[in-house]
Parts: C-alpha cells; structure tokens; sequence
C-alpha cells in the first residue's frame, strides 16, 4: 500500500484557491478535446486553468453555490453554469451568455392571507398573533414570517413587516445542480439542467434554458442529484435530501424512499450504483435500491470521488478524503492505497485533463493550494497481488475422523459420568499439586529457590580441565535493599577435593549488583572422579540461597 | 500445547557415550528394537559375554597385544577386535589390529574392512571410513555395512546423499525397514516431518511394532490438530509393553485436547509415578498448562515452581511463569523470570518477545526496540513482533 501508486503531477501551493464542494470541474471548455480545470472561487472568482497556466478568469457577481457544465446545442461546446441565490449564470466559451432566474415560490393560501389582512388594517399584534397560531397548526411558515416572529424587538418587527407586506411571492435560492441527459449516458452528450432549491422543488429546464420543462416537489431540502437514466428512457433521478433520505423520482416510476442512518454529506453515482457519505463515517453502497456494502472510516469523512478509466466508464474504484489528512482508495471493501496530504482536502476531482488520456486527480486543500496526481501505470499491474495480499486467508482445519465422532458421541451419551469424574479428578489434581508445592516449600534444600521473597540469585560455573577447578560464581542483589553480612559455605567431599583460596564472606551487596567470586578446587582423587560441591550463602545463621554443581571429570596429572 | 516427549530422543543418532552396562549394548547392538543375533561369520561373542562379565574390569593388558601375533589368528582377532571397539572403546588399538589382519587375509576379508571402517568412524576420519566401507561393499553386501555407509554421509552432514542410499537400498530389500525409518528421521531432523510421514506408515505396513515409527506419527498427528489419531497411536505403544513417564503424559496431553476430561488426570498420576527428576519437570509443565487451560492461573503458578524445582533449566517453564507473574501485576518478577528464560535456552524467541512488550507497556522503549530486533533475528516472519517492532519506530520517531 504505497503512496508511490499516486505519481504527483503538476502543483500550485500558492493558487489560494477557496472553493466549496461542486465548485470544480474539468471541462472540454472549446470543445477541442483538451480538458481545462474550470474553478468557481468564494473570492468571486471563475478561473479556467488550461495544463499549467489561466487561461481565462472572470469575476462573478456573487459566492458561487455550485456549478456544472452541459451541452445544450449541438455546437459541442458546453455551456457551464454558475449558480448562486436564485439566479443562473450561463458561460459559453469564456463569454457570459445567459442568465436565468429560478421562480419565486408563491405563499401558501393561510398565510398569503394572513399578510393580506395585515396590509389593510396594518395591525402587527394581530399579524403576530395569527402567525403564531398558524404555527402551531402546521409550523410550515415562510421564511418571512419565522424572521418576523424571531424578535422580540417591537421596533424591528414593524420595519420587517412594512418590507415584506407588498408582495405575496418569497424568493426560492438553489442548493444543487446537475445534468440530466437526453438520450445516451456520455460526457458530450446534450442534457438539460436540473435545478434543486431550498423550498424543495426540482425544476428540469429545457435545453435553451429558456423555460421550466419539468416540475418536482420533493418532501426534504436538496442537496445533491444524482442520475441514474436518460431522459428518454425513465429519467429516473436520485435526489439526496437534508433530511437522511435519498429520494428517487422519475418520468414514470414510482418515488421510492433510501432512508439513511445520519445526516448526508454526499452521494456519487457510478454507473448502476449509488454511494453515500453520511456523517457517521460510513461510505454506503446501493444497487438496485438495496444495500450492497458500507465502509466504516476512522475519521470523519470530507469527500468522495469514483475513478474510472476511460471511455469505458470502467470504475477503477473510489476515493474518499478524510479528515486526518489522507485520501484513501478502495476498490470495493479493500483498501487499495492511501495518499498522504499535508492538509485536508476541500475539494476533489477526477477527470480527464490536458490532452492526456489517463485521469488526473486534483484536489483543492483548506490553504488554497491545487494539487495534481495520477494513477502510476504499476498498479495495473501490481492491483491484483494487493487484493490477494488483501484477502484473509480461511485456516486450514484436518479432516474429522470417525474416531473423533465416536468419542462426541460418548460425550455425547454419557456426559453426566464424564463431568462427574472430571471435576472429581480436578479437585484431586488440585490437591496434589498443593501438596507437592507444600512439600518443596518445607524441603529446606529447595525452599530457597522456591521463595518468592529471596533477595539473591547465584549461579556458578566450573571453569577448567583439572585438576585444578576454578568456580566462577555470581551473585546478584535483586531486591531492592542493600544486603550485608552474607557468609559463604562449602560443602564438599574431601576425599575428592581440596580447596585452595576460598572466600568467605562477601562485602555489601547493593541492589542490582553483580559480584562475582571465585575459588578454587583441587582433584586429589587418583581417578580423577567427579563429585558435587555445594556453595550456601547465608547470613545470620539462616540459609539465603545454595547452588551445587556438578564437577566435570578431572584430566589425571 | 504441552510438549510430548516421545519419538524425538533417537537412540542411534545420540552421540553421548552411554556409560551404562558395554556389554549390553554389545549383545544388542547399537540400533534399538532390532536385536539380531551377532551370526555374522565367526564371532562367537554369545560365549564371550559371560565369561567377560565374570571378569570385570581390566580384563586384557591392551597395551601389551602384540598386534601382529594377535592377527594371524582369525577367530580370537575378531572377538578381540569386537572387544576393542564395544567394550574398551579403544578404536587406536582396533585399527591397528585390524589393519593387520586385513593385510594378513590379502585385502579380500569383508569382514575386516568393515571393521577397519568402523574404527576410522570412530576416531573421526570419516572419509576413510567411507572409502573402506564402499570396499567392503563391493566384495559382500551387507545391510548392516551399508547402514554405517549412510551414518557417515548423516556425520558429513550430506543428508540427501544418505537418503538416496537409502532409498536405492530399501528397493533392494523391500523388508528391511531400517532404511525406511532412516529415511524418515532424515527428514524430520531437516525438519520436514510431512515427507517423513508416508516412511513412517510404510514401516508400519512392514512391522507393526516398530516403536519409533508409531511414536513419530503420534507425535505428528497431534501437532497437526489430530489428538485422537494421536491417542491411537500411543495406545499402540501401551500394547507394545512400554510403561515409561513418557508414553503416560503423552497419552495424557491427548486425552485432555480430545475432551475426554475425565480420563486424563490418572495418565498423569501414572506417569508421575514412573518418574525421574528430569521427567517429573516436563510433567509438571504439562500439568500447568492444562490448568492455563482450564483458565486456573494460581495452580498453574504452583505446578510451574514445582516444575523449575525440578530442572532448574527450563526455558519455556520460566517464560510461562513470567506471563502468570505479569498478569498479577509482578512486573519485576516476571522481568527476572524473563531473562532466566532467554539465558537457559538460546533458541526460543517467546521470551524474548515477550520482555519487550512488558518493555513496551512500561513505555521503556529503547530496551524494547532492541529486544524486538533480537526477536526478528532469530524468527523475521513472527508478525506480531513485526507489528510491534512498527508501533515502537512510530513513537521513537515522535520523540
């Protein structure tokens, strides 16, 4: 999982771009087969970068909502559309061509009336009153009149009421843009616009964007489109709403209702499936209007992308940007590679751009800096070795044998005996280990190894061929008080050995010290046996630790 | 899992001098399970033994032998010859006779050859062993003669050029099985007991009381997962009459995997019953892991201490022991007991591992990097001190 997959192309730390999400695209602006990164800024800004440099840039008149590009005519050149508040701006190759409104909605019967009275007896309390009661029949009011009932200021409620008063119409602001396609599902193909807005209606436009073609009104507030056929075929539409639903609509299908478990952050179509980002972290498929799969993420999720490969709209797999500053790349429920950024991504794109014919992914980060990458040719070739790197092997388990069903059966048959014994059994076992253990404890010899609370380890080694021995031996302090007085003893058989240069008493022994000593011993036997030699330290008359070796056989003189 | 004893203390391939009784293992032989009677031609080493155990020590002057004398005569050169070589373990003076006599016979005796490559063997020089035997085999072919021909090649450290004189031969002699069981503990010694496998049932085809072969497979079967076929097989052995400590904790340890709880406790008192020092601590250890197993931590601490009672060496008693101690939260303890456990036994790596996570959790990060690396060195492909060995880089590099 190298981040060497994503070769880094092309980068412009400074751009000091700032852009919100549907801001940014690639588009074939002059229909010239060479892609430019079209970029709708929040400083009011639309830049068209062609490989390397602007190419054109033009100031807009207002913060740009969200923007995309269709073909209306036949002249194969797009028509790429900006819109903010209510209006839509149109560019034809770098001119500005169109601009459309969207329609303003009118009020509802109860409160169109409401306003009415008003405007005749020019009576706030009772306009207030009224409004408040209707509020609490349906709470569906305007935004006109939830802006009035906010204050409490006397004053100001006068002076929003004589602006609002005149006109029975409120004005609608778009959220979401997107395409819908004539006949064929290809990147230059004509398409009509369709426009979503806050006071939930969906309007298709024609292909002039001279007039509303096609009217929705959906139950929750829009914020993203997504197509799924063309026009002349069912036109079906997937609609993902504030309000933790993907709504499907159409020429003639039945609307049908995805609910989803949190609020949505976003939702990309590719080919027959549907994925879904929604602030619980999770990544959703849907196919076919049924959950195929979900991505549980660590972080919180900032966008998702598919990547395709050419023409053959092939997908490649999906990107998904990531809080912590990563963009990770999954083909299905692997994870294929991550990208490691040096700040978190505010928008991304993957397309077509230049001339060339791979796909480029570009991101746009908080600081403004636009960044190039594309997929390495390696991956290709080395994607399968990492799904089957990937994939968890099962264990393999051997065969059942027939022994082992006829001992489950005896189990099986005479389960009750089997405990019985078995836990008969367990108190014995129990017993006798407590047993054997209160014997090594009380067994001087081997009690002070056994004893939890010995403050020495000692441990010795012969050293030599005979007949003279050397035994080196260590002593180590491992409490954690200074020990002092320590004698040392020797138990030997003096037929065999004679001592030569004993030490008998060791200094201060500090914790976590090592002392080494040694002595020496003489073979006297005429054969050269060997024999054990014992060394036991003790201090005031009570035994610390021994230890006894067995001498090697001695070389005759 | 608890460890089994049988099947891997080979008796032929051990090179430790036996000090027990010479003449036993001259009537024998030094291949158990296979006593022939010694009618190889003209050694009547039946008569000898017992006048040689009246004897007792120092029964010939060996130093005064007059070699030459000594070979002219052909019966009692060859029982000295034996006696030399098995009883005396003088193979200087073996060699001398023998190369006497096969001068005397004109270097057309086998037997002498043979002889004379046993000698060498003996002493060490093993590619004139090897050029002796292959003489002696071309004048007579002996199985025996070409069985030294492959320990040889086993000494050389040549296992696949011992195989395929075993494998050539074993088609010779289809009923002999003492190739088939070399083949197969060739290869469970290159550690690859799969290809053993098919060997070892193949004995088993031929002589159904090879111990060896029933005891291997045993073994196999439960490490593969199988502690009833295991079960089988050391059931076998009982039949065959041993009533060792060994085959009664094997025999145990398989009742226990297999879920039969209520016949495996009186193996295991068996066994105790029948054993030595040595024995009595792989019991104990055995015994402790069935209490970890029954997830009983403060018996299996106490059947641990009265394992390391018993072998004050036991690497893999004192890493279990660590565990049990640091799990109570006895992190110095167990740290002790850790590097008790690393020193008593070069070759494992779990203390190792382990001491550096206790390292880890103590946030004492330069010793657990080190010992991490030490791990990888001894197992690269352990992936949990592969994973640990990144976690740790991670932090260090944060530093």
């Amino acid at each position: 999982m190298k981040q060497g997959y994503w070769i880094q192309g092309w980068s412009d730390l400074v751009a000091n771009l700032k852009v919100t999400q549907n801001c940014m695209d690639l588009i074939d602006v002059q229909g010239n087969g060479q892609y430019n990164l079209v970029v709708a800024d929040q400083n009011q800004r639309l830049v068209s970068y062609r490989n390397t440099n602007i190419a054109w840039e033009t100031r807009l008149t207002d913060k740009p909502v969200c923007m995309t590009y269709f073909y209306g005519d036949t002249s194969g050149q797009p028509c790429i559309s900006i819109c903010h508040g209510n209006t839509i701006y149109n560019y034809k190759i770098f001119k500005a061509f169109y601009k459309c409104q969207i329609p303003n909605i009118q009020l509802k019967q109860e409160e169109a009336d409401i306003w009415k009275s008003y405007s005749t007896d020019r009576n706030l309390q009772n306009l207030i009153r009224d409004l408040k009661n209707l509020q609490q029949q349906h709470s569906n009011l305007s935004y006109k009149s939830l802006e009035l009932l906010c204050f409490q200021d006397l004053q100001k409620q006068q002076e929003l009421a004589e602006k609002y008063q005149d006109s029975p119409y409120i004005e609608d602001s778009i959220t979401c843009v997107s395409v819908l396609k004539k006949n064929v599902d290809e990147d230059k193909s004509q398409g009509q616009l369709i426009v979503g807005t806050e006071l939930k209606f969906i309007y298709i436009y024609n292909q002039e964007i001279t007039q509303i073609y096609k009217k929705y009104e959906i139950p929750g507030v829009p914020i993203s489109i997504c197509i799924f056929s063309e026009e002349q075929k069912d036109g079906r539409i997937a609609v993902l709403v504030r309000e933790n639903c993907v709504y499907f609509i159409g020429n003639d299908i039945e609307p049908y209702t995805i609910d989803l478990q949190s609020k949505p952050i976003t939702m990309i179509r590719q080919q027959r499936c549907l994925y879904i980002a929604t602030m619980d972290r999770v990544v959703q498929n849907y196919q076919h209007k049924q959950k195929q799969y979900q991505l549980q993420m660590q972080h919180n999720i900032l966008g998702i992308e598919t990547v395709t490969t050419g023409k053959g709209q092939e997908t490649k797999g999906l990107l998904i940007a990531l809080e912590n500053k990563t963009i990770q790349f999954y083909k299905d429920t692997q994870l294929m590679s991550s990208i490691n950024l040096e700040s978190n991504v505010s928008v991304m794109r993957f397309g077509f751009f230049g001339v060339s014919q791979d796909g480029f992914l570009i991101t746009i980060n908080i600081k403004g800096a636009l960044e190039t990458r594309t997929l390495s040719r390696e991956f290709e070739r080395k994607k399968q070795a990492i799904l089957e790197k990937e994939i968890i092997k099962p264990i393999e388990f051997p065969p059942i044998t027939n022994l082992f069903i006829e001992q489950f059966q005896r189990e099986r048959e005479q389960g009750s005996e089997m405990l019985r014994t078995y836990q008969y059994d367990l108190l014995r076992m129990r017993f006798k280990t407590a047993q054997t253990y209160l014997n090594i404890l009380s067994n001087k010899e081997q009690a002070p190894q056994l004893n939890q609370n010995n403050p020495l380890r000692l441990s010795a080694i012969a050293e030599g061929l005979g007949p003279k021995f050397k035994l080196c031996c260590v002593v180590e302090n491992i409490s954690n008080q200074p020990i002092k007085d320590i004698y040392i003893n020797y138990v030997y058989n003096s037929d065999i050995y004679q001592p030569f240069q004993l030490i008998n008493q060791l200094p201060f022994l500090i914790p976590k010290y090592q002392k080494n000593f040694e002595c020496y011993f003489t073979n006297i036997h005429q054969n050269g046996i060997s024999d054990t030699i014992k060394i036991i330290l003790y201090r005031e008359s009570k035994q610390l630790i021994q230890t006894s070796i067995q001498m090697p056989m001695s070389e005759l003189e | 899992m608890g460890r089994l004893q049988t099947g891997y203390a080979r008796p032929v391939t051990n090179r430790q001098e036996a000090q027990e009784n010479a003449v036993k293992t001259a009537r024998v032989g030094t291949r158990l399970g296979t006593a022939r009677p010694m009618t190889q031609g003209g050694r009547y080493i039946r008569l000898g033994t017992a006048s040689l155990q009246q004897m007792g020590d120092q029964f010939i002057m060996v130093d005064r032998l007059d070699m030459k004398k000594m070979a002219a005569k052909p019966v009692v050169s060859r029982v000295l010859c034996d006696y030399l070589i098995y009883v005396e373990h003088n193979p200087r003076k073996a060699l001398q006779l023998a190369a006497e006599a096969t001068q005397a016979s004109n270097y057309s005796d086998w037997w002498w050859k043979e002889r004379l490559g046993k000698a060498y063997f003996m002493l060490g020089l093993y590619r004139e062993a090897e050029k002796q035997f292959e003489s002696s085999i071309k004048m007579q072919e002996m199985i025996k003669t070409q069985l030294q021909l492959a320990k040889i090649y086993l000494r050389l450290d040549q296992p696949t050029t011992a195989i395929e004189l075993y494998k050539r031969n074993s088609e010779r002699y289809p009923h002999e099985i003492s190739y088939l069981i070399g083949i197969a503990r060739v290869y469970d010694q290159l550690n690859q007991p799969e290809k053993a496998l098919p060997y070892y049932k193949n004995t088993l085809i031929k002589d159904n009381c090879n111990i060896e072969a029933v005891a291997s497979l045993g073994a196999q079967h439960f490490y593969q997962d199988q502690p009833e076929t295991a079960l089988q097989f050391y059931k076998r052995l009982l039949q065959l009459g041993l009533y060792t400590a060994e085959i009664w904790n094997n025999i145990g340890l398989c009742c226990f995997y297999s879920g039969q709880y209520d016949l495996f406790y009186s193996c295991f008192e068996r066994a105790l019953s029948v054993a030595d020092e040595q024995q009595r601590a792989e019991i104990w250890y055995n015994l402790s892991h069935i209490f970890i197993n029954l997830g009983d931590s403060g018996t299996a601490y106490q059947c641990l201490k009265i394992s390391l009672c018993y072998d004050p060496h036991h690497g893999e008693a004192y890493n279990n022991l660590a565990v049990v101690q640091s799990k109570r939260k006895e992190f110095d303890k167990a740290k002790l007991n850790f590097q008790k456990a690393i020193e008593s036994n070069e070759f494992i790596y779990e203390p190792i591992y382990n001491l550096s996570v206790l390292h880890f959790n103590q946030q004492d990060y330069s010793q657990c990097y080190s010992l991490v690396q030490k791990t990888l060195k001894l197992f690269p492909d352990h992936s949990d001190s592969l994973e640990l060995n990144e976690k740790v880089l991670q932090v260090l590099q944060q530093i």
